[in-house]
């Protein structure tokens, strides 16, 4: 058996049975070898339009589905390509499989023709990486791979391959599938829950006079709804999000303010600030959830961690105040809670608290929801889609300006139905990640929520979706302009506005057309409604381009380093 | 406080991006490294890695990050009452390759989420 063969059957048997990327000169016998299992039914293979769409395909067929997929591209510039996509995994933790094509093992090192170092590009942006030596350990790598990538903190994990490997011969009396199978050096976390940290974490939770719980993706990949609400309900806690943890918890359910952090909701933030104990669950407390440490050591809230990596908690207890930590799921830990706390009560009054948080998102109200009837608002484009759309639709988002008003603005109200780039915020993520996401579950309708900056920098892809009729809608906020860089600059660069502006010659429903997609040019809420019941009706690769106006801004926001103190919830003199 | 620490690295060498890894792993977080020595200690592939790095505020990140690494099973901060000195113990031999690593006072162990001393 060649070994292109032996890793097609080695991907089919670890249940990897769909592959998005490119072919090239140095993965092109594995490609050869796919013919037969595409023919069978038993692989699809999808042929992306740039490797980094690719990435971002596999990455979106991983969130959605909660399972890992693959993708590939050539030695050289095709595999540097993935790296994007990659990182992009990596920072929010989402199990891909890269398999690299390589220079034979005979050309290694002489600046050969497509040669790049793939190992050592990827070995600080990937969770594991392995150079394959020998092509009868392709099974072995294949199915350490799967492993790695799914077990505890998910991510990604490369497989390069020198060519030569693919057409060498080995010896099927040989091949040792998955029997046996055992990675050395690696393991999942152990689960560690000291009786003594739950009590402690019990007996804050009932005697806080204002608790708030912050959910994570952890929470979202767990998942744990219902441990989140009837913990939320037992204990009258409010709850905010992270932004990658807004699925986590279905957005319309009463005691949810919203997400929190740098570009978060006031009255999520304002409940932060106000809080006395916090009961983090599935969240690494990043610099865009917490921008300044100093919003937890000054108002001396107690922190309560569930995490299923234990160095994170680790790493938070060396300079915040963790009062309590379990190193668990997500699901099993707050199952611990929920019967601890069933024994013992509620023993504080909450109304007040409830009330006080219900008066902020009132409060805040007024702020958001303004129209002054000049162009179409973002609040209210996002309101018209959510109405329009089923309530289990997935969407996906770019990054910029329309990334954090989906932030603020969209409900979700299932796990894995909001994917987006938090940790790495990779422009071009949401159309290439919306085609993975709508592979994964082609009963769902997928809608990408894309700014005019980030959806121009994969839309190429959009090919991929016609040719392969992966029916994804793409709604395009339209604003000529990076629009989140542009206020920055607006805000806090003296208004000196350099390298941001988009000239109004791209014509995005022409784009769309060009690829033989659906295009719409949606000048009213009511023309954006129609056109996405026609586009979900039509079951077609389609762009409705939404015009926004250039000057609309992401709030609240932080000055860059600031404090939720110094959070600026609306522009004074500004229409919207 | 030491100038340096000593940090041993226990795990299973795959190919020489075993040793990247760990090196990446200092220096993404600033830290330098002064000495590095290491061999391969049975017939399994388990190495055992030394490296003397500079004392920083991130150390402590970077033997976290270390310590949950596929193919690393273990790190170990070593510690000392003062400084151990580097000397040149190989000077007058033509044969020898001296691997020795002073005996420390303390040892804090991370592995996988599990953390001893």
């Amino acid at each position: 058996m060649k070994g292109s063969k032996l890793a097609a059957e080695a991907l089919k048997r670890a249940g990897l049975n769909v592959i998005f990327g490119i072919p090239g000169l140095s993965n092109m016998p594995l490609y050869d070898a796919f013919v037969e299992y595409v023919t069978s039914g038993d692989i699809r293979v999808i042929l992306m339009r740039h490797e980094q769409g690719a990435a971002h395909a596999a990455d979106g067929y991983a969130r959605a589905s909660g399972k890992p997929a693959v993708c590939t591209g050539t030695s050289g510039p095709g595999a540097l390509n993935l790296v994007t996509g990659l990182a992009t995994a990596y920072w929010d933790s989402s199990p891909v499989i890269a398999i690299t094509g390589q220079v034979p093992r005979s050309s290694m090192g002489k600046l050969s023709f497509q040669e790049a170092d793939i190992p050592g590009v990827v070995a600080s942006i990937t969770k594991f990486v392995v150079q394959v030596r020998n092509a009868e350990e392709l099974p072995k790598w294949i199915k350490t791979a799967t492993y790695i990538a799914t077990t505890g903190r998910p991510g990604p994990v490369v497989i390069d391959v020198p060519r030569d490997l693919f057409n060498e011969d080995v010896d099927e009396a040989r091949i040792n599938w998955f029997n046996g199978f055992q990675i050395k050096g690696y393991r999942e976390f152990q689960e560690l829950v000291d009786p003594i940290m739950v009590k402690k974490a019990v007996e804050l939770l009932v005697e806080a006079e204002k608790p708030l719980m912050l959910v994570g993706a952890g929470a979202m990949w767990s998942p744990a709804v219902e441990e989140i609400v009837t913990l939320s309900e037992m204990l009258r806690m409010p709850i905010v999000s992270t932004f990658l943890g807004k699925s986590a918890v279905p957005n319309d359910y009463p005691l949810y303010l919203g997400m929190m952090g740098y570009y978060g909701r006031a009255e999520a933030n304002k409940a932060f600030m106000d809080s006395d104990v916090v009961l983090v669950v599935g969240a690494r407390l990043s610099d865009r959830t917490i921008p300044n440490v100093r919003d937890v050591l000054d108002t001396k809230k107690k922190l309560i961690l569930i995490n299923i990596d234990p160095t994170d908690i680790y790493k938070h207890s060396s300079y915040l105040p963790v009062e309590a930590y379990m190193v668990t799921d997500v699901r099993k830990g707050l199952r611990m809670l929920v019967d601890a706390i069933r024994k013992v009560g509620l023993k504080k009054d909450r109304s007040q608290w409830l009330k006080r948080v219900v008066e902020y998102r009132e409060y805040y109200a007024q702020f958001y929801y303004r129209d002054d009837g000049k162009g179409l608002k973002p609040w209210k484009v996002l309101k018209t889609i959510r109405d329009a759309l089923p309530r289990d639709a997935i969407v996906t988002t770019g990054v910029g300006s329309h990334q954090m008003w989906t932030g603020v603005f969209w409900e979700s109200y299932l796990p894995r139905t909001f994917i987006s780039s938090g940790g790495m915020g990779t422009m071009g993520f949401g159309l290439p990640a919306a085609i993975g996401a709508k592979v994964a579950k082609p009963d769902k309708v997928v809608v990408d929520l894309d700014g005019d900056g980030s959806f121009i920098m994969t839309m190429n892809n959009l090919g991929t979706a016609v040719d392969e009729n992966i029916p994804i809608i793409a709604v395009v906020f339209d604003n000529r302009t990076l629009g989140l860089v542009r206020q920055v600059q607006d805000m806090f660069f003296n208004k000196r506005i350099i390298a941001v502006d988009i000239g109004p010659a791209t014509d995005f429903v022409k784009l769309a057309e060009g690829f033989g997609a659906i295009g719409f040019d949606a000048q009213s809420y009511e023309d954006l409604e129609v056109a996405l019941k026609k586009a979900m009706k039509e079951n077609v690769a389609s762009v409705i381009r939404v015009p926004i106006a250039r000057d609309e801004k992401a709030l609240p926001t932080l000055p860059p380093g600031g404090s939720f103190r110094e959070m600026i919830v609306y522009e004074p003199g500004a229409n919207s | 406080m030491n100038q340096v620490q000593i940090v041993k690295v226990l795990g299973y060498y795959i190919d020489a991006g075993f040793i990247e890894r760990i090196i990446a792993g200092f220096r993404k977080l600033l830290i330098d490294v002064d000495a590095i020595c290491g061999r391969r200690i049975n017939e399994e592939g388990l190495y055992e890695l030394y490296l003397v790095v500079r004392n920083h505020p991130n150390l402590y990140t970077a033997v976290l990050n270390l310590s949950k690494t596929p193919t690393i099973e273990k790190v170990e901060v070593l510690e000392y009452p003062n400084t151990p000195v580097q000397v040149d113990a190989c000077e007058s031999s033509e044969k020898a390759f001296i691997f020795c690593v002073p005996k420390p006072l303390k040892i804090r162990k991370f592995s996988w989420g599990v953390v001893h001393g």
